[in-house]
């Protein structure tokens, strides 16, 4: 499987973040899911499910999410997960 | 008679509430921005009474937010009768000056403390008992100290802070136990609270525990705003049926599995005959749900007729023998926090609101239901109609 670069999924991810973030707000790589762009809980299990429907890949564990901080974590999971 | 002794929280009982009907007096409602507070709040201003609304929102995002519920249930409201009081729950005082203090209990009130912290994510918990214990002993320490006699606190609570083990929750006091008891930390902090509540009622604060079934949209519109419960599975379901149309998806579900769901026009008023009755001061918490609770299976079919997916809700023990998809696998990652509430069937009691039996509330029927789901999906497709096919993106980037 190719491995996709970091400059290929941000923008991918940069997407699913912006339409499950609660606040308006400019979302970068290392935007704060949760102090930066309001994210609750629910709103993260939300995050995940675009994740999984626009790479297709496999629902992150509850111990990957909570490592999750920014936009840029988020790309690393989806990198992984996609390794 | 010293400040504290002419106060609520010290002499206030049952022979001197009955005597003050709660149609007049002033209400301060907490939590006056979320769904239930906000719908409250809008009821009470429609009844001509004066509102104060507790709120961590500027004044002028607190007044749209209430606006809004005046709105959507029709009627002319004078907003000249909101007040808008900033506070924070998790401060000392509530975080309230002198004269503000002063100002909020000049006159014997009703006090909704509604404000909660909703949040299933197990790394929140010490926000959520800082917010929904620490929360609800400072408004109850505000009230005790400031309300003046004839003063009425109600606490809004969940009525699944029942507990894993309970299938047939009562109107009862339920003591205290460990997170592992329940479902999350969410309903842990509620039991704890109510328990606060308890020792504050036994001490002779008059008032009353509300605990609100799944509160979902207007009876007649449909409309709601809040992603909470129910919405939170209808959410999963539009965010697959959106990007993999036509798919069959199942979800794992009890056979017995139902939703207590409450349209917010009747919560708002079963809410308000609670507390306008004669309460007796012993009186456990009132279970604010409908007679007939929804089954699961219902829902599926109410999410088919308004999306292009097919959702069957299965038992676990027929889930196990197929293999899951991946879509499937999705949606269940996405009820992380709220599937165990399809893990069994509830029965509550309702003894109260069977005996107020307040005429003309609105009952949870099907066509409601359809409604409620129609108008949540129609809301999610217009924010975020389905991506373009993959070969149109390409062509148009």
């Amino acid at each position: 499987m190719t491995t996709l670069a970091y400059d290929d999924l941000l923008p991918r991810v940069i997407s699913a973040v912006a339409a499950c973030a609660p606040d308006d707000d400019v979302i970068a790589g290392p935007s704060k899911l949760v102090d930066d762009l309001g994210f609750s809980s629910l709103a993260l299990l939300e995050l995940v499910t675009e994740l999984c429907l626009e790479f297709e890949i496999e629902p992150v564990s509850e111990e990957d999410l909570l490592s999750v901080s920014t936009v840029d974590d988020v790309v690393e999971v989806v990198r992984r997960a996609l390794a | 008679m010293t400040h504290e002794q002419g106060r609520a929280g010290v002499v206030a009982g049952a022979a001197q509430v009955v005597g003050l009907p709660g149609a007049g007096r002033v209400a301060v409602v907490d939590g006056a921005t979320g769904f239930v507070g906000a719908n409250l709040a809008a009821s009470l201003l429609r009844d001509g009474r004066r509102v104060v609304a507790l709120s961590r929102q500027d004044a002028a995002a607190t007044r749209a937010r209430i606006a809004g519920a005046v709105i959507l249930h029709g009627g002319l409201v004078d907003l000249d009768r909101l007040q808008v009081v900033g506070y924070d729950l998790v401060a000392p005082g509530l975080g309230l000056a002198d004269d503000a203090v002063a100002a909020l209990f000049d006159e014997p009130c009703e006090f909704w403390h509604v404000a909660a912290n909703v949040n299933f994510r197990a790394g929140n918990r010490d926000e959520v008992i800082a917010v929904n214990v620490g929360g609800t002993e400072r408004t109850l320490e505000v009230f005790r100290r400031h309300a003046p006699s004839g003063s009425r606190y109600f606490f809004v609570s969940t009525a699944y802070c029942c507990g894993v083990d309970v299938d047939q929750p009562l109107e009862r006091w339920y003591e205290a136990a460990p997170p592992s008891a329940f479902r999350n930390f969410y309903e842990f902090s509620k039991r704890q609270a109510e328990l606060a509540v308890r020792d504050a009622f036994a001490d002779g604060v008059a008032g009353a525990v509300l605990r609100l079934g799944q509160v979902v949209g207007d009876s007649s519109t449909g409309d709601a705003t809040t992603d909470y419960g129910m919405y939170n599975l209808i959410r999963a379901v539009w965010a697959v049926a959106r990007r993999r149309p036509g798919e069959h998806v199942r979800i794992e579900a009890h056979e017995g599995a139902n939703l207590h769901l409450v349209p917010i026009d009747s919560a708002v008023a079963w809410m308000r005959a609670v507390a306008e009755g004669d309460l007796d001061p012993t009186a456990p918490p009132v279970n604010v749900v409908d007679r007939a609770p929804v089954a699961v299976a219902r829902l599926a079919e109410a999410l088919c007729r308004v999306l292009p997916l097919d959702v069957e809700m299965v038992a676990p023990s027929e889930f196990d023998r197929v293999p899951s998809t991946q879509l499937e696998r999705v949606v269940a990652a996405r009820l992380a926090y709220t599937g165990s509430y399809l893990d069994q069937p509830f029965r509550f009691g309702r003894q109260t609101l069977d005996r107020l039996d307040p005429g003309g509330v609105p009952v949870m029927t099907a066509e409601a239901l359809d409604r409620i789901v129609g108008a949540f999906v129609t809301e999610l497709m217009d924010a975020r109609p389905a991506p373009a096919p993959v070969h149109e993106q390409a062509a148009s980037a």
